[in-house]
């Protein structure tokens, strides 16, 4: 059901503070149905859906645009409106599907691993819906990818491009195998791909839907940030359960790093399933800090390691939401090198994964509440382009005088038109926490420079950049993947201009996306 | 109001984080919540004799069902720290924020 909190404009910032803006109205939507009485079953998901769809029409109606917002954690302006901002949080209901709604075709041995998840169930709960709930070991299951934190919405983290580091896999909307989608027309939509169907038409018949099944309008509205209509739920395709295995962290050298990397390029591990390393710019023995794991068998009992990127203390300190602003003040007085060291001893502390085992939804937990004031740019290439990446990027931040390390994450290949995780074999995404000033923009000015001097293909992550225009999506991802994204807009909007302007946000207007 | 104390620059000398933590399997991030913040600045006079209350009214589903509090923050700006010294502490305003929790999962098998 609809509760709009009618409190008009009002000033609204994502979880890390990047962006504060004003917006017209925030809109809770729930699974109370019309009656009252939580919903639950087909009725919850056909009735989210349909409430999405009226409130889309009503936002028609009132000429105001309209973006759905996940958790938040987007750090660049992508979910960003002046309109109403609808809160899809509460709607965070999850299911297995029925044999008899699956598809003919697909597959009996992954028919179990199917579930259906609401769009704003959060990565904790689908984890703890897959992994915990099971009685029996040979029920559970897990998501197939997960980025390092697990405070992301299911549509959020799909439709933003959130990665992780699974070298055979992909990014998390790799995971997801049909989407349901309100986009005010009157019906909602079930769209999933024509090459691998995986519903039948008695499923979409109990959700009330359209069926669309087109490859290339899937490939499309699986990472489209809001732009394709509000997500209501999505099927997931998830594995039998498995835990990932960390050893030691690995300080290599650059040379034995890019050797490593360069192999990857023509021989994709088959024995790594996350592999992600950091290094320091400034760093003068050139060595790097390596974490992997291989997928191994589940072992009942393994108790959840202690979460990374936890910044309290045992006596409950932590860095206070100041704390950059004073650091920014002072940044000028102290060598670059010198705040990078220490950055880099601490990552090895308290963030990189080492010497535990768990299942995705024990391994991947960080939370941490981002310092306000802070920032990350994250640009992807080819993980054979990643040994001159490595050198791209230090020097950039070197002529600049950043204070940061840089970490990077590698991941198999993403099928989604505008996924920045796009690059074949495996993308290599590097990630440059930084804080929010006049610099940010211009580090990513001198970025697109060099890698366009060097020849490199490269994307930036949608969550995580300072803008994009229409020359750099054109280098990130050519002309054909533009307009085949574009066309799929038009097909799920059925070329309803007045619908198709309701999701169209700044950050997509500037990049030439409209 | 909904802005949380803190959000530009300097606007908070103080500021307190109380989430909850943990859950199922203890692999719940230290915070999950289900709504966005909703803050109002409280006032407390002569020192604590009379006190502004906060009904907290938004944590709830449609039908009025309650989902409880996931998230507070509870911060001063320069201007309240002064006006309580200036008073010494006869006027002691606070501002707080808060995000509700989100709903237990639905889940079973699609039928």
């Amino acid at each position: 059901m609809l509760s709009p909190e009618k409190q008009g404009l009002q000033e609204w910032a994502s979880v890390h503070v990047t962006h504060p803006t004003t917006v017209a109205e925030i809109i809770n939507v729930d699974n109370v149905g019309p009656d009252g009485v939580l919903l639950s079953g087909w009725e919850m998901f056909r009735f989210a859906g349909e409430s999405l769809d009226l409130l889309i029409r009503q936002a028609r109606d009132a000429g105001t645009r309209i973006l759905p917002i996940g958790s938040g954690w987007a750090l660049s302006r992508i979910n960003i409106t002046d309109g109403w901002l609808v809160n899809t949080k509460l709607l965070n209901g999850c299911y297995d599907i029925g044999d008899q709604y699956l598809h003919a075709d697909y597959p009996a041995e992954k028919r179990p691993n199917v579930v259906l998840a609401q769009a704003g169930m959060q990565i904790a709960e689908l984890n703890a819906y897959l992994e915990l709930i099971p009685r029996n070991d040979a029920d559970r299951r897990a998501i197939q990818a997960a980025g390092i934190g697990n405070g992301q919405t299911i549509a959020g983290s799909v439709s933003g491009n959130t990665h992780g580091s699974q070298l055979t896999f992909g990014a998390m909307p790799d995971w997801v195998a049909g989407l349901h989608i309100a986009t005010g027309s009157g019906q909602t939509l079930w769209i999933e791909r024509k090459s691998k169907p995986v519903v039948n038409d008695a499923f979409v018949a109990k959700l009330g839907a359209k069926l669309i099944r087109d490859d290339d309008i899937f490939h499309a509205a699986v990472v489209s940030f809001g732009t394709f209509g509000i997500i209501a739920a999505v099927a997931v395709e998830t594995a039998p359960i498995y835990q990932l295995e960390f050893g030691d962290i690995a300080d290599p050298s650059y040379a034995d790093l890019k050797k490593t990397l360069t192999g990857f390029a023509t021989t994709p591990p088959a024995n790594l399933y996350h592999y992600e390393f950091i290094f320091d710019p400034y760093n003068k023995k050139q060595t790097a800090m390596v974490g992997s794991a291989p997928k191994v068998p589940f072992k009942p009992g393994v108790p959840t390691p202690r979460p990374r990127w936890i910044i309290r203390d045992k006596f409950g300190y932590a860095p206070g939401i100041n704390l950059l602003k004073i650091l920014g003040l002072f940044r000028s007085f102290v060598p670059p090198g010198l705040i990078t060291g220490l950055e880099y001893k601490q990552y090895r502390k308290i963030a990189l994964l080492n010497r535990c085992r768990g299942t995705p939804g024990q391994i991947y937990t960080s939370s941490v509440y981002y310092l306000e004031g802070y920032i990350e740019s994250a640009y992807a290439v080819s993980v054979g382009d990643a040994p001159a990446t490595i050198e791209i990027s230090s020097e950039v931040v070197r002529a600049m005088r950043l204070p940061y390390i840089n970490q990077v994450r590698l991941c198999r290949a993403s099928t989604g038109t505008l996924a920045f995780t796009h690059h074949e074999p495996i993308t290599a995404v590097f990630e440059y926490g930084m804080l929010h000033d006049g610099k940010y923009p211009e580090f990513e000015r001198r970025l697109d420079e060099a890698f366009r001097k060097a020849g490199i293909r490269y994307s930036m992550h949608w969550s995580k950049n300072s803008g994009i225009d229409p020359a750099k999506l054109e280098y990130m991802y050519g002309t054909a993947r533009i307009a085949s994204w574009k066309a799929a807009r038009r097909a799920v909007f059925g070329n309803d201009q007045t619908l198709m302007k309701l999701f169209e946000t700044d950050t997509m207007v500037e990049a030439g996306l409209a | 109001m909904s802005k949380p104390i803190g959000t530009s620059r300097f606007s908070a000398m103080s500021t307190y984080l109380i989430y909850q933590d943990g859950g199922i399997g203890d692999s719940q991030p230290q915070n999950m919540p289900g709504t966005e913040w909703e803050s109002r600045t409280l006032h407390s006079f002569a020192w604590g004799l009379y006190r502004q209350d906060l009904p907290v009214t938004n944590c709830r589903l449609a039908n009025g069902q309650r989902l409880g509090i996931e998230e507070i923050r509870i911060g001063r700006s320069i201007w309240m720290m002064l006006l309580t010294l200036v008073t010494l502490g006869a006027v002691a305003p606070t501002r707080v924020s808060w995000r509700c929790c989100r709903p237990p999962s639905q889940s079973g098998v699609l039928e």
